[in-house]
């Protein structure tokens, strides 16, 4: 089954073409077909334990498909993973600024990149603070730092905020949307349906088939309303 | 944690116990057997004067110091590569098991056959001696990092020196300190056993002398310069380097 986002042929950015994916030797994925174009905002949903992770995954490179193709011309992969993934034996300027040493950044533009990027932030003065100094919500916040640091042409959210409350949940939505440039393809993981439409143009549901490997279906659409409705049939087809 | 004061208060009172335990046991036993601590002291001081110490204590250093650096690097490389590629670690299994489980005194008698007797001996020795400790604290520390980590760099494109310095070394740092303050050691004992064993130059050679010359108080000279100089390896260079590497645990 092969379901194409609706968009430009010529500017797209990952393009997945009957994907199979193997893990532990269990089929995880298979006959699995999609892209996404430059600049578009789109919602990844489906139920736990679907494989949206691990689609994610795919699409980093940190899987490699076991058969069919996988192009990915995104240069620059920005990564919020659902903990904050920051390495304890740096600060969190070096947790930054390590990003950007691949890039050829010279060092005093990732200084002042750095600042900038925490200032927005409002961790500036916690630079030389180790992870384990931080608290839950700081600490994703310098790993959505991080992922801009690199000025990423894909960014993947993989539910990035599940671990924290809603206040917390909500202002690191605002901090994202802040971020978000039209340019950046972004691909968001998220239960959280409500914080993830008005981020998004479109939303791809991954869901389990009974006989075979979960397949994905697309829903296109800039009207919130028109979305949510749709969500909740699918909710309540899926229950 | 206990501070800094506490703990020197804690390791003097250590070594004040064990040159108690020392002075005790050599006013019980002949002064052939057993030199006390102030006989040792003086000699140990006179042995300082002349060139002849420090020549013989340089000697051993550099061996020491060869045999280290290319023990670190091949076991540290080795590991480092089948922590992470089990066909590596398969290969190297039956090596292993056969470095580790020989008797030294073999490795030291082949030794002597192969290169005769000097520092390509002495070095190689210890080298065959250290490398396997080296090698699977290396590989199994390796095998313990989470695998996050590696997505991490795979990501954001980490080069090779990057995941070297930025993931492996700090990741696996506790284990490593402690495999290197146990090299050291042993890396000590190995050498000088293979200096009494066939060189004419060393400590181990001093020793070899000092016990067949019934020269009991050079004798304990010459094992408090071995002591000695496990007690700088540790203190002034490892303790340092441990202590940058895992600076960061201090907040958890």
């Amino acid at each position: 089954m092969k379901i194409n986002t609706p968009i430009n042929q010529s500017n797209k950015l990952v393009c997945m073409n009957n994907i199979e994916l193997t893990l532990a030797e269990q089929i995880i994925f298979e006959n699995l077909s999609f892209q996404l174009n430059r600049g578009d905002k789109v919602a990844l949903l489906g139920d736990s334990g679907v494989g949206k992770s691990t689609l994610l995954k795919l699409i980093a490179g940190i899987h490699q498909p076991s058969k069919g193709t996988l192009t990915n011309q995104a240069s620059r992969i920005g990564y919020v993973f659902q903990e904050p993934r920051l390495l304890p034996w740096l600060t969190v300027a070096q947790n930054i600024t390590e990003v950007m040493k691949p890039l050829k950044i010279n060092k005093e533009k990732r200084e002042h990149k750095l600042t900038a990027l925490l200032t927005q932030v409002d961790l500036l003065q916690y630079k030389n603070y180790y992870p384990y100094q931080l608290s839950g919500g700081m600490a994703q916040r310098v790993s959505l730092a991080r992922a801009f640091a690199i000025e990423p042409d894909l960014l993947l959210l993989d539910e990035p905020f599940s671990a924290l409350d809603q206040n917390l949940t909500q202002q690191l939505s605002q901090l994202l949307s802040c971020f978000l440039k039209p340019e950046i393809t972004m691909l968001y993981v998220s239960h959280y349906i409500d914080q993830v439409l008005p981020l998004v143009q479109s939303c791809l549901f991954l869901q389990k088939n009974k006989q075979k490997s979960p397949k994905l279906t697309v829903h296109n659409t800039t009207n919130i309303a028109e979305r949510e409705h749709f969500l909740n049939q699918f909710y309540s087809l899926n229950k | 944690m206990m501070n800094t004061h506490k703990k020197n208060i804690i390791y003097l009172c250590s070594v004040i116990s064990l040159l108690g335990l020392w002075l005790l046991l050599a006013n019980y036993l002949n002064a052939m057997i057993l030199a006390s601590p102030l006989q040792t002291l003086m000699q140990l001081s006179t042995l300082i004067l002349t060139a002849e110490f420090w020549q013989q204590l340089l000697i051993t250093i550099i061996r020491l110091l060869y045999a280290l650096s290319l023990a670190c690097s091949i076991g540290f490389t080795l590991g480092l590569i089948a922590g992470r590629h089990a066909w590596l670690k398969f290969y190297l299994a039956p090596f292993r098991w056969l470095l580790m489980s020989i008797p030294p005194v073999i490795v030291v008698l082949l030794a002597m056959l192969w290169f005769g007797m000097g520092n390509t001996m002495v070095i190689f020795i210890a080298v065959l001696l250290l490398t396997p400790t080296i090698y699977i604290n290396t590989q199994k520390a390796v095998e313990q990092i989470d695998n996050h980590w590696f997505e991490l760099a795979k990501v954001y494109q980490f080069s090779w020196f990057q995941r070297l310095v930025k993931i492996y070394v700090p990741a696996i740092a506790g284990p490593l300190s402690a495999t290197l303050i146990i090299v050291c050691c042993n890396g000590v004992r190995i050498v000088v056993l293979a200096e009494v064993l066939g060189t004419h130059q060393g400590i181990g050679y001093e020793l070899a002398n000092a016990s067949s010359n019934f020269a009991t108080a050079e004798l304990y000279a010459w094992v408090t310069v071995s002591l000695c100089i496990v007690a700088f390896m540790e203190l002034v260079l490892l303790k340092p380097i441990q202590h940058y590497l895992l600076r960061w645990r201090e907040f958890i």
